[in-house]
């Protein structure tokens, strides 16, 4: 199963996910590539993240992901 | 093979042997709500290889295959290699002109699959001056859930299972529901259909059958005037026909239908023709 | 708000769409996305082809055309018409009223209402509303709805976010009273303090058009748009449809004592699909039951997206039976309205287009 960065490599292969702490800040996601990655996201782990937990808060940086993740009952 | 839980699946497995593919090649073109249908009903199985994706759709005792691959090169090397192609009942279509299906034509019959039957599409605009419904009398009806069972056997004794790709009950039934499938009845008994899809801009008729024992009684036409007389805002109206029933062919052409240039060639493997 | 209404049905619905069609594929050269970025939103987002009209085509062409067509089939007489509801964000002119202008070119009759809605996307529905308050009136037997736009014109071919996806069309619905003692639940709320998720800024007296207006400007997100040009806060609209939307059609059957699973067909504006896949998911809906082709066929036109997804998927059905159906419309204003009642039987279900 693919790791988180490298599921965001491939939305933006220009941009380093591990050295930002605010993705939606730094410009390295917008609105588009949330749809994007989510799509991603659910069909890679079999999930299906709520439309109401697609806020850019969610998204900021690996950890939220990764916590958005873990409600979702993904063991990441 | 595993099963195929969301449509999703299909469309990414596409999409990945799309994505910089010098000549990709495929024979499945699904439709978002017909795949979400073989999933609830648990028909589905797919296989993600290397530069390609193949998928087994149930059908009765057989298999539909579908595949896509970056290019034939794959298909070849990756067709070859899925066992369930040898042990399982198995028919494939292959869809597009003549001129672009000799290569994969070639490829699908070394993986020990044979011709089996070819299909022609036949188009027809929408005209002005549209047949009029028929004067004889004869009452057409939108055929209701008590008809189910003998549309089924009227298709299954009218139609080829490999060629023709007969609907399972459930889409029969939903079919129904949508008012596209037309009927004659005579003496109690369903004498004649006629089913379609229509969406939009574009009408398919999936299946014309007059039963055996009541031709003559010109059911048939009755049918098809009614469907065109029915589809005004319709602006193509496309059926698929084997090549070499003439009779068949003749009698859509009476009503505008002409070959535009689309065939579809069924094959079928060792378990299936054993 | 709540509204009951007894005794009103539609009778007829027509959608109008360009036969000019574009394709995502050929558009995606304009956009500064590298092409794989632009074919994954692609497949996420459902685009595919969209329908546009040809320079210098108004929302009063589509529904004059519209109009005629169902004259000539037999379906309305153009003196029976006592209301002519248009709901559009791009009029001919600011002044006079489009609806007026239709009147005119079809030679209606004085004795009739006409009138001009500036709503969204929420527009069939609130438009329903209306139509269903006037036919309380004696003297108004029939009203045609018209949802119409051709915001593609005001659309710049450098904003990734909106151009894509948006599509021109309008449609046609003929209302009137039920002799059957129906019942039709809807309801609506509003919101004006998130006016700006969805915007033109230029063009109207707050901000009159200008070369200033024209100018492509890089809004930071790297698309270009002037503020002559249709503005989208995507992921507060999404934010919005994905929070609003399903409490609002959960309290509708509420009110009507219906349950989820005794509609056929939950009908909503059609912004994407993955929007629409989200809100069936939050609310358990399968998805054959909530349609979301119309924009991978025919692009988001708006308030017409609805009655298009009822033509598109269910045009045979419904001339000739019927359906419990759901409809909901959410968007710009922001506004968003839902509808519970039966939908058939209708004398015509189609689409045509306009040349």
């Amino acid at each position: 199963m693919k790791a988180l960065p490298e599921i965001l490599k491939e939305i933006r292969p220009e941009f380093d996910f591990t050295v930002s702490s605010d993705f939606i800040a730094d410009g390295m996601l917008d609105s588009f590539d949330l749809m994007t990655l989510v799509a991603t996201l659910d069909k890679t782990y079999g999930i299906s993240i709520q439309g109401t937990d697609i806020v850019p808060e969610n998204f900021k940086n690996l950890q939220t992901i990764g916590a958005l993740l873990r409600q979702c009952g993904v063991q990441a | 093979m595993a099963p195929v839980t969301t449509v999703a699946q299909v469309f990414d497995a596409l999409q990945g042997a799309k994505a910089g593919a010098s000549a990709f090649c495929t024979n499945f073109f699904p439709a978002h709500a017909k795949v979400q249908g073989w999933i609830d009903h648990g028909e589905l199985l797919g296989e993600l290889r290397d530069l390609s994706a193949f998928f087994l759709r149930k059908d009765r005792d057989f298999w539909h295959l579908y595949f896509c691959a970056a290019n034939v090169a794959a298909l070849q090397r990756e067709v070859s290699a899925i066992p369930s192609l040898r042990t399982e009942r198995v028919a494939v279509d292959l869809v597009g002109s003549e001129a672009v299906l000799g290569e994969l034509l070639k490829v699908v019959e070394s993986a020990g699959f044979q011709r089996y039957a070819r299909l022609l599409r036949l188009a027809r605009p929408n005209q002005s001056g549209q047949p009029q419904p028929s004067a004889d009398g004869t009452e057409v009806l939108c055929a209701d859930k008590t008809d189910c069972q003998a549309i089924t056997d009227l298709l299954e004794c009218a139609f080829d299972r490999y060629a023709d790709q007969l609907p399972m009950l459930y889409e029969i039934e939903a079919a129904i529901e949508a008012h596209q499938i037309l009927a004659v009845k005579c003496d109690r008994a369903l004498a004649a259909l006629l089913f379609f899809e229509s969406q939009g801009f574009t009408s398919t008729i999936r299946y014309w059958a007059v039963a055996e024992r009541f031709r003559s009684h010109r059911f048939g036409s009755a049918l098809m005037r009614h469907y065109l007389a029915a589809q005004s805002a319709v602006r193509r109206f496309v059926l698929w026909v084997t090549a070499d029933n003439e009779n068949a062919v003749l009698k859509y052409r009476h009503y505008g239908y002409a070959p535009d240039g689309l065939v579809d060639h069924v094959l079928v493997n060792e378990m299936i023709r054993a | 708000m709540n509204f009951i209404f007894r005794r009103k049905r539609i009778t007829g619905i027509l959608t109008v769409l360009p036969a000019n069609e574009r394709s995502f594929l050929e558009e995606m050269k304009n956009f500064n996305f590298p092409e794989a970025r632009s074919l994954k939103l692609k497949e996420v987002m459902g685009y595919d082809k969209r329908r546009l009209v040809k320079p210098g085509v108004c929302v009063s062409d589509l529904a004059v055309f519209g109009l005629q067509h169902l004259f000539d089939r037999g379906v309305l007489n153009r003196d029976e018409i006592d209301a002519l509801l248009l709901v559009t964000q791009s009029p001919d002119h600011f002044i006079p009223p489009t609806s007026n202008i239709i009147q005119g070119r079809l030679g209606l009759k004085p004795d009739m209402l006409c009138l001009d809605i500036n709503q969204a996307c929420a527009g069939f529905v609130v438009g329903l509303i209306e139509a269903f308050l006037l036919l309380e009136q004696e003297s108004v037997r029939k009203v045609v709805l018209i949802n119409g736009d051709v915001l593609s014109r005001k659309t710049s071919p450098k904003d990734r976010n909106i151009y894509p996806l948006m599509g021109d069309a309008a449609s046609l619905t003929v209302v009137e009273r039920d002799a059957e003692d129906s019942v039709i639940h809807a309801n609506l709320k509003m919101d004006g303090s998130r006016h700006e998720a969805l915007m033109i800024p230029a063009g109207g007296f707050r901000l009159p058009s200008s070369p200033e207006t024209a100018v492509l400007e890089d809004a930071g997100d790297n698309n270009l748009r002037a503020k002559d040009h249709l503005r989208m806060d995507g992921s507060a609209i999404f934010n919005f449809v994905q929070v609003e939307v399903p409490p609002l059609i959960e309290s509708l059957l509420a009110s009507a004592g219906a349950s989820m699973d005794s509609v056929d067909y939950f009908l909503c504006h059609q912004p994407n699909r993955f929007m629409l896949q989200k809100l069936a998911d939050k609310m358990k809906v399968p998805y054959a039951k909530m349609p979301s082709n119309v924009v991978e066929h025919f692009g988001n036109g708006g308030g017409a997206t609805l009655p298009i997804a009822i033509t598109f998927n269910l045009a045979n059905r419904l001339r000739n039976g019927h359906c419990q159906v759901c409809v909901a419309g959410f968007g710009g204003g922001l506004a968003w309205a839902s509808m519970l009642m039966r939908l058939g039987g209708l004398s015509c279900c189609e689409m045509i287009e306009f040349p």
